[in-house]
């Protein structure tokens, strides 16, 4: 076989490699998606700290209703029961029942636990309010939570606060999603379903999802070419070698 | 020029082989792939244990991290499992090609039991590799499968300690399939398969029509040119499986809610139809320990003679060609069967 021949397979086999573990740890390098930008000036004074501790607006101070995009993600879809539901002890940063929170949310009702109010002689339709409600965003926050599946058992066995287990499956899924997405969590493109959901950590920056495909084909084409160039020498030696 | 040294690979070769039996449609380079897809095994295998964790617990969940969230693990766990069931497949049919040569006879019939130990082990391999999974699929398959054990007198309680590592299957089941999986059965295919292969050279070479005018040869350059090519195309065949065809992969297992219309791994089908038509002992253990017998049986008992080496169909290994007919007859079968059923 020709010398030169046989360089440009080793070198193509050797391409090939080289290319595919490329790939491989370009892949794991991809960085986690950016936090949304705020604009510091528009947001009061005790919610400046807010963005360095990790929490993000999820409904904005003047409370407005969330609006569905046209196709809704899972995440998308749990921006509606968070808002009805969970919004009113978690806040609208995810920062938990603080009184910065209360005053944004309740104004002159800030004072939960006043008299027939959330106290313990509330009207027959109303509950008793939590002292403390614990943050779902920013440092800290969830960290006896280690994965998506876990956070889902928490809510729909102990949420809401007042009328446990009344959360639909799908209802806890999307709020699921839709926490992990606003923590920066969930890889994008993910569905989360009872099965996948034990695999996607909380407290790690989700990557991006790897579609192993282009890769998977770069390699089938690296090897199909080495093979026909190996044949083809096999096929048509180098004469000068025989004599 | 300077001469040319053999390297390492060539010298795995004899010098010259003969040139039918060198030829792809005597052997189909079955025993060479099974080698190749045990390497690939082995290189993959590798990577998966960086991020498997065998505990109750923790295995289907970083099985799904690493379908779901590593980068290529899925195109990883996907070659790892074409390879593990192209295994099979090989290695049975170069166990037919054998039968169907005269290859076992003497001096190979050590060489054919050496062959039968690696069978086995492959099975058991996949058998420990699906029971990893942890996953509902493979649930029904590992509590039969380890129940059957209890079946066998005297010894099965005991045996079945040994393999799950308790009363029940738990924690500690899983870390024994991983240390048989990974270490255990590695070591056993890591012997008898070297040995395997030095007695194919030790017993003469590849089994060849025995005949006094000398006999065209080819050199091992050519064949090992053969054996190149034959890797590349089982490379892009497993690639290609992995990405059509990716492994499945279900939530954890949950023993005490085994789904009803559960099936087994597919080389475990054939059992799963025998176990639903009779004893568990006969049907689960010993008829598989008896086609086991009747194959150890095959250059003691059935065929002793030492003609008709190299000759497919030979009349004087009829009797070994119907039993090996009649056992792969029957497990496809069972196995249609099952599929059906």
């Amino acid at each position: 076989m020709k010398n030169s021949s046989k360089l440009l397979i080793r070198l193509m086999i050797f391409g090939s490699a080289v290319v595919f573990f490329a790939l491989l740890i370009s892949a794991c390098q991809a960085e986690p998606p950016a936090p949304p930008k705020i604009n510091l000036e528009e947001i009061s004074l005790e919610k400046r700290g807010y963005p360095q501790r990790g929490l993000i607006e999820l409904v904005p101070d003047d409370l407005s209703a969330p609006t569905l995009p046209e196709n809704p993600t899972q995440a998308d879809l749990g921006e509606e029961p968070y808002y009805q539901i969970c919004l009113a002890c978690h806040g609208n940063w995810g920062q938990g029942l603080t009184d910065e929170w209360r005053e944004t949310g309740f104004g002159e009702d800030m004072n939960c636990w006043q008299s027939k109010c959330h106290a313990s002689n509330h009207p027959p339709q109303g509950f008793i309010f939590p002292r403390e409600v614990p943050p779902v965003l920013g440092k800290g926050a969830m960290s006896g939570i280690s994965s998506a599946d876990q956070l889902h058992q928490v809510i729909i066995e102990t949420m809401p606060w007042w009328f446990p287990g009344s959360l639909s499956d799908e209802e806890a899924i999307n709020l699921t999603a839709y926490i992990m997405r606003a923590r920066g969590e969930l890889p994008e493109g993910i569905v989360l379903t009872e099965d996948n959901m034990a695999a996607f950590p909380l407290h790690s920056p989700a990557g991006e999802i790897v579609d192993d495909e282009p890769g998977g084909i770069i390699l089938i084409a690296g090897l199909s070419v080495a093979m026909l160039a190996y044949v083809w020498t096999i096929r048509f030696p180098d004469k000068r070698e025989e004599s | 020029m300077k001469p040319k040294r053999p390297n390492f690979f060539l010298h795995l070769h004899p010098p010259k082989i003969p040139k039918r039996e060198g030829s792809f449609f005597y052997t189909f380079g079955l025993g060479g792939i099974s080698l190749f897809l045990l390497l690939v095994l082995g290189v993959t295998g590798t990577l998966e244990v960086f991020y498997y964790i065998p505990s109750g617990a923790e295995a289907n969940r970083s099985l799904q991290v690493i379908t779901y969230l590593i980068p290529y693990g899925n195109l990883i766990r996907g070659l790892h499992y074409w390879a593990g069931q192209l295994l099979v497949g090989t290695t049975i049919l170069h166990m037919l090609r054998v039968v169907l040569t005269g290859s076992y006879k003497a001096p190979r019939r050590f060489n054919w039991l050496l062959g039968l130990i690696l069978l086995v082990s492959v099975l058991f391999f996949n058998f420990t590799g699906y029971g990893l999974r942890w996953d509902v699929g493979i649930s029904w398959a590992l509590l039969v499968g380890t129940n059957l054990l209890k079946t066998i007198p005297l010894i099965g309680d005991g045996l079945y300690r040994f393999l799950v590592g308790g009363s029940a299957l738990g924690d500690a089941t899983i870390v024994r399939f991983y240390g048989w999986h990974i270490y255990g059965l590695v070591l056993v295919v890591l012997i008898f398969g070297a040995w395997h292969i030095f007695r194919v050279r030790r017993d003469g070479g590849i089994s060849a029509r025995q005949e006094d005018a000398p006999k065209p040869t080819i050199s091992r350059i050519a064949l090992n040119e053969k054996e190149n090519i034959a890797m590349f195309v089982v490379s892009i065949l497993l690639v290609v499986l992995a990405l059509v065809f990716p492994p499945s992969l279900d939530g954890p297992a949950d023993f005490s809610n085994i789904p009803e219309d559960a099936v087994a791994p597919w080389f475990f089908m054939w059992v799963q139809q025998l176990l639903e038509n009779g004893d568990a002992l006969l049907m689960g253990v010993g008829l598989p320990l008896i086609v086991l017998l009747y194959l150890i049986a095959i250059p003691y008992l059935l065929d002793r003679s030492r003609s008709g080496v190299g000759d497919w169909f030979n009349r004087e290994g009829r009797i070994a060609q119907i039993v090996i007919f009649v056992i792969i007859l029957g497990m496809v079968t069972l196995t249609i069967m099952k599929w059906i059923g």
